[in-house]
């Protein structure tokens, strides 16, 4: 296949991806929380000096159970030519690029995973050193104090507290107040369609694309999909990873993939885990190969069957031979002793 | 009285066991030391794991490997010439079997300790016999050197047992008691007796065949490890036939090597004369233009089709950061000491020593290329691989060299390095006239023909 298909195929995908409404309008931080809750917002400056000034650990803390609205703003004042990408480890949640022109980015998600997950700069900056020691805590549901007050806020260790959420900088006590949801968020169903459903191939690559939407048909996009292959090796069957792809506005990740297994079905699963407010979902699709030529490299089922048969007992049966064969040798050279006995 | 020729061999060839001297007690320190360093290191490797080589997720094979390959092809040379020797009927072999047979038995032992000495974990070596699956060139791999390794053990016993009995009797109330009673072990009785003699014959007759089979397919199953991935440098269909003959061009070399050495410390200028350095140098020519040859053609049918990541290995051996060592083992390993052998001017023993040093360094460059570019190559465009051996492979690599000879030390210490047995045959042969079998010789025999400077 020409090289130019693949990126034809995308292209064409991407098109067919808008005109059945799937409108790149919405990325990872304006997706729509579940509409019963109320996000708790925590707002992190990022400074010259660190996190909303303070170089040392920059330490937030939510309850389990909350949805959540991290928003980073590009502050600098002395390094303006400075950029980050904002990454929050363990929810494999990012920001757009942030820098002078752009200087907001915001991550949402429920934070469903008890723990400590650390925020940082995925850039080396010039004060990346200082950006790499933000920590925000889950805590697990029901450890805090009853919810006292409801809403939104901006939190920073030296300002005011967010609802539902505490911050700390370099040795500050928290801060007072926690939130919990009136009612526990719940994570936004998805789906992942596959496609092609067939593909004529010699052996050529073929690009599998897949498309994740959210309940209403809305494109989530920055979403990383796992593509694997059912086989079978050595009679042990098992997946095989393909790759991971990230979707791009459009909800779309597309995964060049080489078959080079022989077979004419192949079942190829693609899944999405989670991320952010959304669900995990996944689908397997059986994909066939229709119109390969002739492999050379195919012998006669039967003929390699039987050498599969009989080529591990023939082996063991010269191992057995030649090891028989060791064991009469020696008992030659014993006879040398019987043969004194004798004499 | 003027001694005989069998007389003189017997305490020329037993003078080592019965006397021993200052130099060979420095000499086996100095081994002793050389193999405890290897065995500090191999300590340090098992206490902070194969960290401290220089292997690394992408070059995981390094010097051990490149020994394991080595030492492997230098057994095969032994035994297999040895046998092939006998077979043919060649009478001047007779001073020269036992160390080629004591070649291979050593150097399996270090290539044996070899993969055992790579694993990380060598306590999971039973997996091996627990999970291994035939189908695995690994799992071949072991069963062909456990295979060889007996085989070149009753091989070497068997040819062993009539001197093993010259020991018994004529070492009595001279040497320990322990040691005479192993003597007398190791003998089983023997009292040249023709129904003892049928058996041994009848044994080492049916080894000296099956050994050779035995020992093609060890160094061909070390092959096919590498031949058998697909690998830039290793997805080769000649790999077998092209490492059998690297192995005995390398085995040949070592043999030369050690008889050489042999010759002086021992004085065995008598036995081991010109004429067997110039048949092994033949050998050598032989071999190592066969080896020439397969290089030749590995390389040319690569370089036509400059496939991707052999063109990129190529290039690293050729031109690279490899090219020194390439270059260096192909004119010093093989150019050189071929035409030495050739060059009748230069077939001098001193030379030829020389040459099959040459040899032997030039194929331990040779096995090392073959190992690691290959993985330091990448499979994938981003998977660079660097390697370069630290202080414990190389004492490790060290201590194998050193307990290779180590083991002939012993052993010279210990038995006649040449057999007597078969020097006496040799001269009993020579003695009778032609269509009269070796049971009916007369037990008088004369010395004055057979192996050695009478061959």
């Amino acid at each position: 296949m020409p090289s130019w298909r693949p990126w034809a195929a995308r292209c064409a995908a991407s098109m067919a991806a808008l005109l059945m409404g799937a409108v790149p309008v919405a990325v990872a931080h304006a997706a729509d929380p579940p509409a019963h809750v109320e996000a708790v917002k925590i707002r992190v400056d990022l400074t010259d000096g660190g996190f909303n000034g303070e170089p040392g650990d920059f330490v937030l803390e939510v309850e389990q159970g909350h949805v959540v609205e991290m928003t980073f703003v590009w502050a600098h004042v002395g390094y303006v030519e400075e950029e980050h990408i904002m990454l929050l480890e363990g929810y494999k949640l990012e920001t757009e690029k942030l820098n002078f022109q752009n200087r907001e980015g915001t991550i949402k998600f429920i934070a469903d995973k008890p723990g400590t997950f650390v925020f940082k700069c995925d850039l080396d900056c010039d004060v990346h050193d200082y950006l790499q020691r933000g920590y925000l805590k889950v805590k697990r549901a029901g450890s805090a104090p009853p919810p006292t007050q409801e809403g939104q806020g901006t939190g920073s260790p030296t300002g005011a507290a967010p609802s539902g959420a505490t911050a700390s900088g370099s040795g500050t006590a928290p801060s007072s107040g926690q939130a919990v949801p009136v009612a526990g968020p719940t994570l936004l169903p998805t789906k992942l369609s596959v496609s092609p459903s067939s593909w004529v191939t010699g052996g050529e690559p073929i690009t599998l694309m897949a498309v994740l939407t959210d309940a209403k048909g809305k494109p989530v996009p920055k979403a990383e999909v796992r593509f694997s292959l059912d086989t079978d090796f050595a009679g042990t069957k098992g997946q095989v990873a393909l790759g991971v792809a990230k979707t791009d506005g459009n909800g779309v990740a597309f995964l060049d993939y080489q078959p080079t297994l022989g077979a004419r079905r192949h079942a190829i699963a693609a899944s999405f885990e989670g991320q952010g407010l959304y669900d995990e979902s996944q689908q397997v699709i059986q994909v066939e190969e229709v119109g390969v030529p002739p492999s050379a490299y195919t012998m006669p089922p039967i003929g390699l069957a039987g050498f599969r048969h009989w080529a591990p007992r023939a082996l063991v049966l010269t191992i057995v031979v030649v090891w028989a064969t060791f064991g009469f040798i020696l008992y030659q050279a014993l006879g040398v002793r019987w043969a004194r006995a004798r004499r | 009285m003027a001694a005989t020729a069998e007389e003189r061999l017997q305490q020329r060839v037993l003078a080592p066991v019965t006397h021993t001297s200052r130099a060979w007690y420095l000499w086996l320190g100095f081994l002793v030391l050389l193999v405890g360093a290897g065995l500090f290191a191999y300590n340090a490797q098992l206490q902070g794991g194969l960290a401290v080589t220089g292997m690394r997720d992408t070059v995981i094979w390094g010097l051990y490997i490149s020994n394991f390959v080595f030492f492997s092809g230098v057994s095969m040379a032994g035994t297999f010439i040895s046998a092939i020797l006998r077979i043919t009927g060649a009478e001047w072999r007779r001073p020269l079997t036992r160390i080629a047979e004591l070649t291979t038995v050593s150097a399996l032992l270090m290539c044996a300790l070899m993969p055992l000495v790579d694993m990380g974990r060598p306590d999971r070596v039973l997996y091996l016999l627990r999970y291994g699956r035939l189908q695995s060139p690994i799992v071949w791999d072991i069963i062909a050197i456990t295979t060889y390794l007996t085989a070149s053990v009753i091989y070497l016993y068997l040819f062993l047992i009539p001197d093993a009995a010259l020991l018994r009797d004529g070492l009595k109330g001279k040497v320990s008691r322990l040691r005479h009673g192993l003597y007398a072990l190791l003998a089983l009785g023997w009292q040249g007796l023709p129904e003892q003699r049928r058996r041994i014959e009848r044994g080492a007759a049916i080894m000296m065949v099956l050994i050779i089979p035995i020992g093609v397919t060890v160094h061909s199953v070390v092959s096919w490890i590498f031949g058998m991935t697909y690998r830039s440098g290793w997805d080769s269909t000649i790999f077998a036939p092209y490492f059998a003959v690297g192995a005995l061009y390398s085995g040949v070399a070592m043999l030369i090597t050690l008889m050489f050495v042999l010759r002086r410390v021992c004085h065995l200028e008598e036995y081991l004369t010109e004429k067997h350095f110039r048949y092994l140098g033949y050998m050598l020519a032989a071999f190592g233009v066969l080896y020439l040859y397969f290089t030749f053609a590995e390389y040319l049918t690569v370089a036509y089709k400059l496939e991707g990541g052999e063109s990129l290995l190529l290039e690293e051996l050729l031109l690279g950061r490899y090219s020194l060592l390439v270059w260096s083992g192909f004119f010093g390993g093989q150019i050189l000491p071929i035409l030495v052998v050739l060059l009748p001017a230069t077939r001098t023993l001193p030379i030829l020593f020389v040459a099959s040093v040459l040899v032997n360094v030039g194929m331990y460059i040779k096995r090392y290329v073959i190992v690691v570019p290959s993985l330091a190559n990448p499979l994938m465009p981003y998977e660079w691989g660097v390697y370069t051996p630290t202080w414990v492979e190389l004492a490790v690599t060290g201590a194998s060299f050193g307990g290779f000879v180590l083991v002939f030390t012993l052993f010279t210490k210990l038995f006649p390095i040449i057999s007597v047995w078969e020097m006496r045959e040799g001269w009993e042969r020579a003695r009778q006239p032609a269509g009269a079998g070796l049971a009916a010789a007369p037990a008088a025999l004369s010395p004055d023909a057979g192996g050695g400077a009478h061959a």
